[in-house]
């Protein structure tokens, strides 16, 4: 299911907590929404949800507007970043629930689940730890089998172990069935294994967007030492986007083909050099730096 | 699990109902507790528990006005909780982000709440049914059915209306406020306007003794708790319950569209709609005002500058409190824009409240325009009414067609509003005026400001002091329909005589009312303001009360009290610790009687021929074999029991404080 928004706007009152956001997530990726604490993240993912209706823009699923849709909502799970279930229930009370919400429902998918997790169904949920509330509402949210799922900071609270488990359900229905997931995060680090695409949101814009496929493909980390350091025309040649320069050694980033890189870099006769892939951080940080933005302002890790 | 229409999700119903099971089960045991309980107990017992002899009609209706307070109680409570998840961000996130439209979620919220009010009662219903056959009463099945579908209607207008009341907040507690000031903030806020229009105006009658609604009447009887109980006490009236079953459906309607129109994202403010929020604060700080001020007001010196302190320091008060209820919490933050809401909204309210107040006290009807008019005063203080139903008196009954009373009455009327405050000299009277008008409408009015000396009070005085307009004021004399009274009650200042045959109330009425021409041409002073205490009487239909002045020297009513008792001990000359005798001669008797309203026991011992009593045996028999006579020369003054116990008869500045006086033979 393709997941599109087009210039959506929200307000709290006179403070606009999503700006003219513009997002496209292709059926069958994981898109990571990067942000820190009152970005408006959980603000957009509500939005998308349809717990939230549009000051402006809209929200697609298919080309259908969410908000008061059940038709796209059957195929839409929202997990919060606190999980909820009602007051006394339990996971076998709260499957009954999810079971008559539903239309795609597996008793059986339920089952596998519980006992994978080990969960009992008849144990109250408010007895449980962050964690296994958390781990039940994972075990909710695939049951439904969703064919999108919004996942506000969804691995908080659980064991590296679990978090491995979670996520590797989670690659199978996207390669098997084809589903969308959308999580919202502030760790940069977990995000980058994860996802297909980025976006970063501050103060409730969007201020990044990327394909990180794409990206890697595109932009490379070049650390390099001169006997003398080399003129612009070195910079300009090798596409350097960002530079830093310390003593005689020089680090760079480099943006377009990169699969020349090592036959330009060999003309200026350097004493070493070395390639290396960017991590998130360093491609979010040489591709807002230029616009002012410094990353430890907006995410937190 | 979904029904084969999808229109009901069972599951989504189960949700709802479960969440209030409990509290149904309380109301259910609650129901059983006070009708089939009370009736089984009653019916072994044979006695009401408690007073509750004002209701009439059926067995069921004795503990229905209990019944009916506990049950909407109890609705209100089940909507809360119904609606609960509408007031926590968790949960209504979550609900919200089911695949279900709101609408379709409040469908089966409302399904949920009316099959919880319908399941206990029809299983009340049942246990009433079967246990009507063990019963020493019969309740019959239609009465059953009346008790069912009333309490439903009630139950149900009480749920409609606590539905959309939740639907502007997003707080349990602030919800449960807001039923309360929805139900009773009108009748409150009018009722407070009106006792500090009585308390700084005089004028004011707010609940005028002819009957009828008065001022509070509008506001009283379309605040739907007390019209819901008020009902059983005076009967169904149709058109009403169509119109509150009408404002439940629209109430309904609204709330539908206010949820479809309503935010998640608004869940953390205590009101959805901030102006609905203002305008309460600003009705709740008016209200508080006048109570806070009222209160005051009565503990301090009767000065402007301190009802001006009273209300002031009332708004302030009133505006901190009801903002700490609303938010929840004592440490309140204020809003500016409240604060001015509320401010402009007093001033507003004092200038509508001043002005408004200024010409109702000081209208005056136009002359040609009145009908029949009512004046009341301290002789007429016996006579009060409660007339929800048809009247069974006649139209004459405490209003005066003749033109001239009525010119009286109105240049009595405007010198009352032309007296600015307090009479500087004599005693001031309080007087009430009622005019019924040729449109049908009647004005009320009430002044406290008048002094007995005044020379319109005394012409007035003079005009109703004869034999035919006391007939006016007499509450038997005037029953027109004596088939419909199911209980008629004579009191004499220490005896009780009760009528509940309705052939003996038609024959006791019947021969009041031929006798009362033979007291028409007797003395009128011994029949009217003297003797306004020695007897009265009440009667009761279904819907109506009556209670008035009747004639001790009525025939009808000697020959009744003295079948089973005597009529001294009736009038209380038994327990009299001083009597005295007044030999009159024709021409001292009108200014006796004005002397005995004015002057001192030593005065008037002083002016006429007063004889203590030190063989009572005599008067006593006689006045026990009928020797009344209102024309005769001799009038007996005694002090019953209340009167004269704790007073020294020498000291009274007044002999009408001291004394009951009789025309005897």
């Amino acid at each position: 299911m393709k997941l599109e928004t087009r210039q959506l706007d929200k307000s709290f009152g006179r403070k606009k907590a999503v700006d003219a956001v513009t997002l496209t997530v292709t059926s069958g990726t994981i898109h990571g929404l990067l942000g820190s604490n009152g970005a408006g993240k959980t603000t957009f993912m509500k939005t998308l949800g349809g717990i939230y209706k549009p000051d402006a823009g809209v929200v697609l699923f298919d080309d259908a507007s969410i908000f008061e849709n059940p038709s796209v909502k059957n195929d839409v799970v929202f997990i919060n970043d606190i999980p909820y279930f009602f007051n006394g229930a339990t996971l076998g009370s709260m499957a009954t629930f999810y079971k008559a919400m539903y239309p795609k429902w597996s008793t059986k998918r339920f089952k596998q689940l519980s006992a994978h997790f080990g969960l009992e169904a008849k144990k109250p949920l408010s007895q449980l730890s962050k964690g296994m509330k958390r781990q039940a509402s994972f075990i909710l949210a695939f049951s439904a089998r969703p064919k999108v799922m919004l996942l506000d900071e969804p691995f908080d609270g659980l064991d590296p172990i679990i978090r491995r488990q979670v996520k590797n359900i989670m690659m199978q229905d996207i390669a098997n069935h084809g589903m969308t997931v959308i999580a919202s995060s502030h760790n940069l680090r977990e995000m980058e294994d994860l996802c297909d695409s980025v976006s970063i949101m501050h103060q409730g814009k969007q201020l990044f967007h990327r394909d990180l496929n794409e990206v890697k493909g595109s932009h490379c980390k070049l650390q390099i030492a001169f006997e003398n350091l080399p003129d612009d025309q070195f910079f300009q040649e090798m596409g350097v986007v960002h530079h830093e320069a310390k003593g005689r050694v020089l680090t760079c980033i480099i943006k377009g083909d990169i699969s020349q890189i090592e036959e330009k870099v060999t003309k200026y006769d350097p004493l070493m050099y070395d390639i290396l892939p960017l991590s998130l951080e360093e491609i979010f940080a040489y591709e807002m730096g230029d616009k002012g933005y410094e990353i430890s302002n907006i995410i937190v890790e | 699990m979904k029904s084969a229409t999808s229109l009901l999700n069972r599951t989504l119903l189960n949700h709802f109902m479960g969440g209030i099971f409990w509290l149904t089960v309380l109301f259910l045991i609650g129901n059983i507790l006070i009708q089939p309980l009370y009736l089984w107990i009653r019916s072994v017992n044979s006695e009401p528990v408690g007073n509750m002899t004002f209701i009439s009609g059926s067995m069921l209706n004795e503990t229905l006005p209990f019944q009916l307070a506990a049950s909407m109680i109890y609705v209100v409570l089940m909507v809360m909780f119904l609606f609960s998840y509408k007031h926590k961000e968790a949960s209504l996130d979550f609900m919200h982000s089911m695949p279900v439209k709101r609408r379709k979620l409040l469908s089966h919220a409302l399904i949920a709440g009316v099959i919880n009010i319908i399941i206990p009662l029809v299983i009340t219903a049942v246990i009433l049914f079967f246990e009507r056959y063990f019963l020493i009463f019969d309740i019959t099945i239609m009465e059953i059915v009346e008790w069912f579908f009333y309490t439903l209607f009630v139950l149900l207008v009480v749920f409609a209306i606590s539905v959309f009341v939740g639907f502007l907040v997003n707080s349990m507690f602030v919800h449960m406020q807001l039923v309360v000031i929805v139900f009773f903030l009108p009748v409150v806020f009018w009722g407070l306007t009106v006792s500090v229009a009585d308390l700084l105006y005089d004028g004011i009658a707010p609940t005028p003794s002819t009957g009828g609604d008065g001022l509070m009447g509008v506001v009283v009887n379309n605040t739907f708790p007390i019209f819901a109980i008020q009902q059983i006490i005076d009967g169904f009236t149709l058109w009403k319950m169509i119109i509150w079953i009408g404002i439940a459906v629209v109430l309904i309607i609204l709330s539908y569209l206010y949820y479809n129109r309503s935010r998640s994202e608004n869940v953390h403010q205590t009101f959805n709609n901030g102006w609905i929020r203002d305008i309460l604060v600003a009705f709740i700080t008016i209200s508080g005002m006048l109570l806070v001020g009222l209160v005051i007001s009565f503990a301090l010196p009767n000065l402007t500058v301190v009802y001006v302190f009273a209300f002031v320091i009332g708004a302030i008060f009133s505006y901190i409190t009801q903002e700490m209820f609303f938010q929840g919490t004592a440490k309140i933050n204020f809003r500016w824009r409240s604060i001015l809401i509320s401010a402009i909204s007093v001033v507003v309210f004092w200038i509508v409240f001043i002005i408004g107040w200024q010409q109702y006290t000081s209208y005056v009807p136009d002359q040609s325009s009145v009908e029949s008019v009512s004046i009341n005063g301290n002789w007429s203080s016996n006579n009060w009414m409660s007339n929800q139903g048809e009247s069974i008196m006649t139209e004459d009954y405490l209003f005066i067609e003749d033109k001239n009373v009525i010119s009286e009455g109105v240049a009595l009327h405007q010198e009352a509003i032309t007296n600015e405050g307090m009479p500087e000299s004599g005693v001031p009277e309080s007087f009430e005026i009622i005019y019924k008008m040729q449109d049908g409408s009647y004005v009320n009015r009430s002044y406290d400001n008048i002094s007995m000396e005044n020379e319109k009070y005394q012409s007035m005085m003079e005009t109703l002091n004869s034999g035919e307009y006391s007939k006016v004021y007499d509450v038997v004399y005037n029953i027109e329909d004596s088939s419909e009274i199911n209980n008629l009650e004579l009191y004499g200042i220490e005896g009780y005589i009760n009528l509940e045959s309705s052939v003996e109330i038609a024959e006791f009425t019947d021969a009041y009312q031929k006798a009362a021409h033979q007291v028409d041409t007797e003395m009128p002073m011994l029949t009217n303001n003297s003797n306004a205490s020695a007897a009265s009487a009440s009667l009761s239909t279904d819907g109506n009360y009556y209670n008035g002045n009747v004639s001790i020297y009525n025939p009808a009513l000697i020959n009744k009290v003295t079948e089973d008792q005597n009529l001294a001990e009736f009038l209380g000359i038994g327990s009299s610790q001083n009597m005295h005798t007044v030999s009159l001669s024709d021409d001292a008797k009108e200014s006796f009687f004005r002397d005995y309203e004015t002057m001192s026991f030593d005065e008037l011992s002083e002016k006429y021929d007063v004889e203590s009593l030190d063989d009572r045996e005599d008067v006593i028999n006689s006045i026990n074999n009928g020797g009344l006579d209102a024309s005769g020369d001799k009038v007996l003054l005694y002090s019953p029991e209340y009167m004269g116990m704790e007073m020294d008869v020498e000291e009274v500045e007044s002999l009408a404080d001291a004394f009951i006086m009789l025309g005897i033979e």
